[in-house]
């Protein structure tokens, strides 16, 4: 499944913007979805709050599922997987912030340093792929 | 209210992902596949995305403070530095 799908693809990003929005309009938090995760991991703050976030989420994301179809299973082997995972901690705790905490609300707020961030990990995010898939032979889903 | 608003809240970014196909591992992996058979998608989301919140944003901003909140989140102050640039780095290899 490698189509190009712009019209779903606006559609699902003015959802998650305005889910943005209504979060900062009741709560005055920016949706970062790696903060969350860690505070309703390690309950900071509110995690009350956190958590019904998370479950929210993967509520959205099962409601879509069963409207929708099935999701496609993870690509890698685990181990990369896992691997990946740990990055993706590490990386959003030390930077502050991830797609959606630099991409979508620091870019909204047209802030300079999440615009920073989003371009150094596309381009890490693109670097890794081509190694791994077009060096590495590792396939893609 | 404030935790059924983060529900809420929640439920609408999770619908927003899963529309985009952004909790599909093929179609992020397919915008960063840019050597191969590139899918663009991923940038219309962020584009649709940051089109919201940047014209929402500073509307909710002129309120003194949230509706179920005492206070708007602070943010730390504009600053390009290692542990930005070197997390975000790592976030990348990791994304993918």
């Amino acid at each position: 499944m490698h189509d190009f799908t712009p019209v779903s693809a606006v559609i699902g990003g003015v959802f998650i913007g305005l889910a943005a929005t209504l979060y900062l309009l009741f709560s005055g938090r920016y949706a970062g979805i790696s903060g969350i995760l860690r505070g309703a991991v390690f309950g900071e703050d509110d995690r009350g709050m956190d958590l019904l976030f998370i479950i929210g989420l993967l509520a959205g994301g099962v409601l879509w599922v069963l409207f929708a179809g099935k999701p496609d299973a993870l690509g890698a082997p685990l181990p990369l997987v896992a691997i990946g995972g740990v990055l993706v901690g590490l990386g959003t705790c030390i930077s502050h912030g991830c797609t959606s905490g630099h991409g979508v609300c620091g870019l909204g707020r047209k802030s300079a340093s999440s615009l920073a961030a989003v371009a150094t990990f596309l381009v890490t995010g693109i670097a890794t792929v081509f190694v791994l898939h077009h060096l590495g032979g590792v396939p893609l889903p | 209210m404030k935790r059924l608003s983060a529900a809420v809240c929640g439920l609408l970014f999770g619908l927003g992902l899963a529309i985009s196909g952004m909790d599909l591992p093929s179609k992020v992996l397919g915008f960063l596949n840019v050597a191969g058979r590139w899918d663009a998608s991923l940038l219309f989301v962020l584009g649709g995305a940051v089109a919201v919140t940047a014209i929402a944003f500073p509307f909710v901003r002129r309120r003194a403070k949230p509706v179920f909140d005492t206070a708007f989140e602070r943010i730390a102050p504009e600053r390009i530095d290692v542990p930005l640039l070197g997390g975000a780095a790592l976030f990348g290899v990791g994304w993918a």
